[in-house]
């Protein structure tokens, strides 16, 4: 059992200045992935933790024309309401982390920062183009959430650095497709979500992603390209020959299971080739 | 280290260490028998509080949390008028509730009574998945949760 110095910052700045001050410090917004991990009667953290649910600036959440920004430690419980959330998909998805009593403490940073591999949401929040907003001692750094993946899938956290904000950009999700993969996500488990999202503008496609993610992360934005291109709807031609792209890439790339996925872009195409506006 | 929160609407501190889970605080330093830590995982709702008012798992919540929070348990609203409308329907339903799940259910119930006078299924079936429990199916559950909602809504109104 270890005893770690718990610090409480009030704010970002305060939390700043202990990061400065002790450089190694983590980050503890809802700690459920700690207690849920952790097995043994007595938890164990490293030896300074910051819990930054006491820092008002990380738990508010604003709206506005063009996009929803989150505070790092709003729970998961209070998105349930809010885009893309209030679309039936995406809430199920939502719900299928634990049960409330557990999204009543995860928080949607600790969801997006847990080190091991992608929680439920990411593959959602990566085609959205969500952005992620962090904070450091000397600077703020604001990136497309896709790049917590490295070249290889992985997922490549900051270290150092606290998330503070997490800002989906708002659009018509004209197609949402979501499929569960594999068993469980978390704690254990090989599973994972494949995610496509688009918005239709007539007879044209704007804003296509298809995203995978679960132990690695995946996406090809070539094939995403060749489809947003054609227009809508989609041809069965279309649709076989970005079949085929994603195919060749996944088989590249060679860490999902080529066959098992193929069907599932294949349905999501044509999920995408039935939406009607 | 210690803390303060307000434990069943009572200031209370605790000197605490980072390597405790909140339901061992609240059983060992407070006597709060109604929880009990038996998954150590947030499945089996043993361990279930409202914290701030909202249904959450204190054996997953390291103790560090409680900091100037406000936690209810079943020890409170077993005094209250409420409880006993809702513990007598569910006498009247039939309904027995074990030792490991009545604190988890009894809770739900008053969240749910608080959040809505007519909460829907979906509502309660969700607040409901939290407690594994077999005492209640969950049509019996919602059944019998609805007509205590009546019954409170006429005492209420009683003068």
């Amino acid at each position: 059992m270890n005893l770690s110095e718990i610090h409480y910052p009030r704010s970002i700045q305060e939390f700043l200045t202990l990061v400065d001050k002790e450089k190694q410090v983590r980050i503890i917004a809802g700690a459920t992935t700690f207690g849920i991990e952790q097995r043994t009667r007595y938890l164990s953290f490293e030896p300074s933790i910051a819990c930054i649910h006491y820092i008002p600036e990380l738990s508010s959440l604003h709206k506005t024309e063009r996009m929803i920004s989150l505070g790092a430690v709003c729970t998961l419980a209070s998105l349930e309401h809010i885009y893309p959330f209030d679309r039936a998909q995406a809430r199920d998805l939502l719900r299928s982390i634990g049960t409330s009593a557990v999204r009543e403490l995860a928080t949607i940073g600790g969801h997006i920062m847990y080190s091991k591999r992608f929680l439920a949401l990411w593959a959602l929040l990566a085609s959205l183009d969500a952005e992620v907003e962090f904070r450091s001692p000397s600077k703020t750094t604001i990136k497309n959430i896709w790049y917590l993946a490295d070249q290889d899938g992985l997922p490549n956290m900051e270290q150092n650095m606290l998330l503070t904000r997490v800002r989906v950009p708002l659009q018509a999700l004209d197609h949402l497709f979501i499929r569960k993969i594999g068993s469980g996500i978390f704690p254990e488990g090989d599973g994972g979500y494949l995610v496509s999202t688009a918005s239709i503008d007539r007879r044209s496609l704007a804003n296509f992603k298809l995203v995978i993610a679960g132990e690695r992360a995946f996406r090809d934005i070539e094939a995403e390209q060749k489809i947003a291109s054609s227009s809508f709807p989609l041809s069965n031609k279309t649709i076989q020959s970005a079949t085929r792209l994603y195919g060749e890439s996944l088989r590249k790339r060679g860490y999902w299971n080529t066959e098992v996925l193929l069907p599932l872009i294949s349905q999501a195409l044509q999920d995408l080739q039935r939406t009607r506006i | 280290m210690n803390i303060e929160f307000t434990l069943n609407g009572n200031a209370q501190k605790a000197n605490i260490t980072s390597a405790e889970r909140a339901v061992d605080v609240l059983v060992g330093h407070f006597d709060i028998h109604s929880l009990s830590a038996n998954c150590l995982s947030g499945k089996c709702g043993g361990c279930l509080i409202l914290l701030d008012g909202k249904p959450v798992y204190s054996c997953i919540m390291p103790a560090f949390m409680l900091r100037e929070r406000r936690v209810e348990t079943l020890e409170a609203f077993q005094k209250t008028k409420e409880f006993t409308i809702i513990s007598t329907e569910f006498q009247k339903e039939g309904i027995d509730l074990c030792c490991g799940g009545e604190s988890a259910l009894m809770l739900l119930a008053l969240y749910l009574l608080r959040k809505s006078l007519a909460p829907s299924d979906e509502d309660i079936r969700e607040a409901l998945a939290n407690a594994y429990c077999d005492c209640a199916a969950p049509e019996q559950y919602i059944h019998t949760l609805r007509s205590a909602i009546r019954r409170l809504d006429t005492a209420r109104k009683a003068p």
